[in-house]
């Protein structure tokens, strides 16, 4: 037997066992073996397979692959998500401030009316209220939650909005963010007297 | 892939991806080495150990697990990438945060811009303390140090001027004194200031950090029109200082016309009577004629008597002013009957008086005080005629004030301080000046031999501020 012929029978074995691990499919399949062919001697032909081989490479790479996916999802969208909050924050606190919006939630905004505890952006709060224009318009994808403060010392208000960083990210899978929030403030100068 | 794969890939036949073992090594008529190749293991057994470089060779040409291969000298640029990604969408969020807190301080040094016309010295280049606080306050609470670094350093807070039309700031330099009406912020995050935007992942570009900033500038200016009807005092303390006084009206007139291009700007004067110098007028497209108008002024000369002072005369000419631009009739016919003044001030304008006088109002017998010097109103106010006192015209004009405010006219004060005036008189002075300010007025003083010009335009901080860039 030269060489070649050795080596032509070795890849017909590895032929054959392929052939075996197929059955071994059907078997795994219909949970009966091969009759007349040993069960054993059916799984012994399983390491020498390279059948599938894609398969099994596709989902190692795969782990890595989607943590680097999911991961630059996740950083992106909070970002984008945080820019928007930065956004509207300042927008409802430079309103106030001008004068264009005088109510926050807790009602007129008034020198013993300083601060209005936190609310949330859903539903969207009366057009009236500070609060609305600092929710309108975020990413649908997370909750939020807004605070509007007046400070009479420097006279300025301050819109703050809050939101689970795990929401935010979209595609958490890792839940690296969970547990954690996000918050934006936007402070504007007050125009005339406080209030 | 092998160099035989890619010689079949360019051959634009498919390359062979599959493992070897599970197909007929002689297949197609390759050529028995590269069928024998192809065995690997087997092959290394059949090839002994004579060729040392055949292990590397086989490696080589190995395809199993190419893919794990390929992903494995893959991740590092896919990671890359991917944080570069990462690393610009967070400079994005950095460039809104040091812009964001750019405008906010300008705006919040502007607003606070009078304290530069009510403090002591002109001559200063840099920004008072009062407004900075604001601005420092305003600034650390939309970027705070910890996380951003100092985004408005004091260095970068520029006091100057804005130029409308050719849209430049010019900074204040060299010596003073100055009348700045704008103010310029550089938000920072730069090497230079200790405080760059850091990149993750920048590095393996060569780009450890990036350097990001914002310039805004704030100014004086207001969204509706801001109408100011300047009283000048030409009684003879003051004839010494026309000059002075004009550049004042003149100041005035220019942050006016610079202002909302609808703004109406007048002068009216006074001595023991009041008259109306120039009617208002659009500031912005009367802006040459008014100008000549405040050039020629010398109402001593003009006027004829030019004798003793009476602050009401000249703020009752004013208050007819206006309530002749709101009744739409024509400037100066209204009647004089105070009665009739029952027009109060449009929405959306701001209308104001600004008083330059440099004492309290003084009486003489022989001056003939008629309805039009504002101290016979009907009996409600001061009524006298040859006998006014000093006390009489003070109540007049405090009467006439009181006016004003009712008509939603903001008037404020100027105080020229003559030069050799003792302490008590100045605090005198001020004290009654104070009771003719309105709520939402402002007092000025020029300190002794100050130019009104220099301080006045201090008065212009009640336009509010604007962004001009």
């Amino acid at each position: 037997m030269d060489k070649v012929e050795r080596l032509n029978q070795t890849a017909l074995f590895f032929r054959r066992s392929c052939l075996a691990a197929r059955r071994l499919a059907a078997v795994a399949r219909y949970a009966v073996a091969k009759p007349g062919v040993p069960a054993l001697r059916q799984w012994a032909a399983l390491p020498g397979c390279r059948r599938g081989v894609a398969m099994v490479e596709f989902a190692l790479v795969s782990i890595p692959l989607l943590t680097l996916v999911f991961g630059v999802i996740s950083v992106n969208s909070i970002f984008y998500t945080m820019s928007v909050m930065q956004g509207n924050a300042l927008y409802a606190a430079q309103l106030v401030a001008i004068g264009q919006v005088t109510s926050n939630n807790s009602g007129t905004i008034t020198s013993s009316n300083t601060s209005s505890t936190a609310v949330s952006c859903s539903p969207l709060p009366a057009t009236t209220k500070a609060e609305y224009y600092a929710c309108n318009g975020l990413p649908s994808w997370a909750t939020y939650t807004v605070s509007t403060t007046e400070n009479c010392a420097t006279p300025s208000v301050t819109v703050a909005i809050t939101v689970g960083a795990s929401a935010a990210a979209l595609a958490d899978v890792l839940r690296i963010f969970s547990g954690t929030n996000v918050t934006t403030t936007g402070v504007a100068m007050k125009q005339g007297s406080c209030p | 892939m092998t160099a035989h794969d890619t010689f079949r890939a360019l051959s634009g036949r498919a390359p062979n991806v599959r493992s070897p073992f599970g197909r007929d090594p002689l297949r197609r008529g390759e050529s028995d080495r590269h069928a024998f190749v192809r065995q690997g293991k087997s092959a290394m057994k059949a090839n002994g150990p004579g060729n040392q470089h055949e292990p590397r060779r086989r490696l080589w040409r190995d395809r199993r697990a190419s893919t794990s291969l390929l992903l494995c000298m893959l991740f590092p640029v896919l990671v890359g990438v991917a944080a570069l990604g990462c690393d610009g969408i967070r400079l994005n969020f950095l460039h809104l945060k040091v812009a964001q807190t750019s405008e906010t301080s300008v705006v919040a040094a502007a607003l606070n811009l009078l304290n530069y016309y009510t403090g002591t010295d002109q001559t200063l280049t840099t920004i008072p303390a009062a407004a900075w606080a604001a601005t420092n306050t305003i600034a650390t609470a939309n970027a705070p140090t910890g996380p951003y670094g100092t985004v408005v350093p004091y260095s970068s807070v520029n006091l100057g001027n804005w130029d409308t039309a050719a849209k430049t700031f010019t900074a204040l330099s060299g010596s003073g004194p100055f009348a700045p009406n704008a103010v310029r912020v550089i938000g920072l995050a730069t090497t230079s200031n200790s405080n760059p935007a850091m990149t993750m992942f920048g590095p393996l570009l060569g780009i450890s950090s990036v350097d990001i900033s914002k310039t805004s500038v704030a100014m004086w200016g207001s969204r509706y029109p801001f109408n100011v009807i300047m009283v000048n005092d030409t009684s003879p303390s003051f004839s010494s200082y026309n000059a002075n006084e004009n550049t004042g009206d003149q100041a005035i007139l220019d942050c006016v016309a610079a202002g909302n291009k609808s703004s109406l700007f007048g002068i009216t004067r006074f001595d023991a009577h009041g008259s109306t110098y120039q009617a208002p007028q659009i500031a912005s497209t009367n802006y040459a004629a008014l100008t000549t108008a405040i050039s020629r002024m010398n109402p001593c000369s003009m006027n004829g008597s030019c004798t003793k002072s009476n602050v009401a005369a000249g703020l009752y000419a004013a208050i007819q002013q206006y309530q002749a631009t709101w009744r739409g009739t024509t400037t100066g016919a209204v009647g004089s009957n105070e009665n009739n003044w029952t027009t109060t001030s449009p929405t959306n304008t701001a209308n104001h008086i600004i008083i330059i006088t440099d004492t309290q109002p003084d009486a003489q017998n022989i001056v003939n005080y008629k309805l039009t010097d504002g101290v016979t109103i009907n009996g409600t106010a001061p009524s006298c005629n040859s006998t006014c006192t000093p006390a009489d015209l003070i109540a007049a004009a405090q009467y006439q004030a009181g006016v004003a405010a009712s008509l939603g006219i903001v008037v404020s004060t100027l105080y020229y301080v003559q030069p050799g005036s003792s302490s008590s008189t100045i605090a005198a002075d001020e004290a009654f000046l104070a009771t003719l300010k309105g709520s939402a007025g402002v007092a000025l003083v020029t300190p002794p031999a100050g130019t009104i010009g220099t301080y006045i335009p201090g008065a212009c901080s009640m336009m509010g501020v604007t962004l001009a860039m």
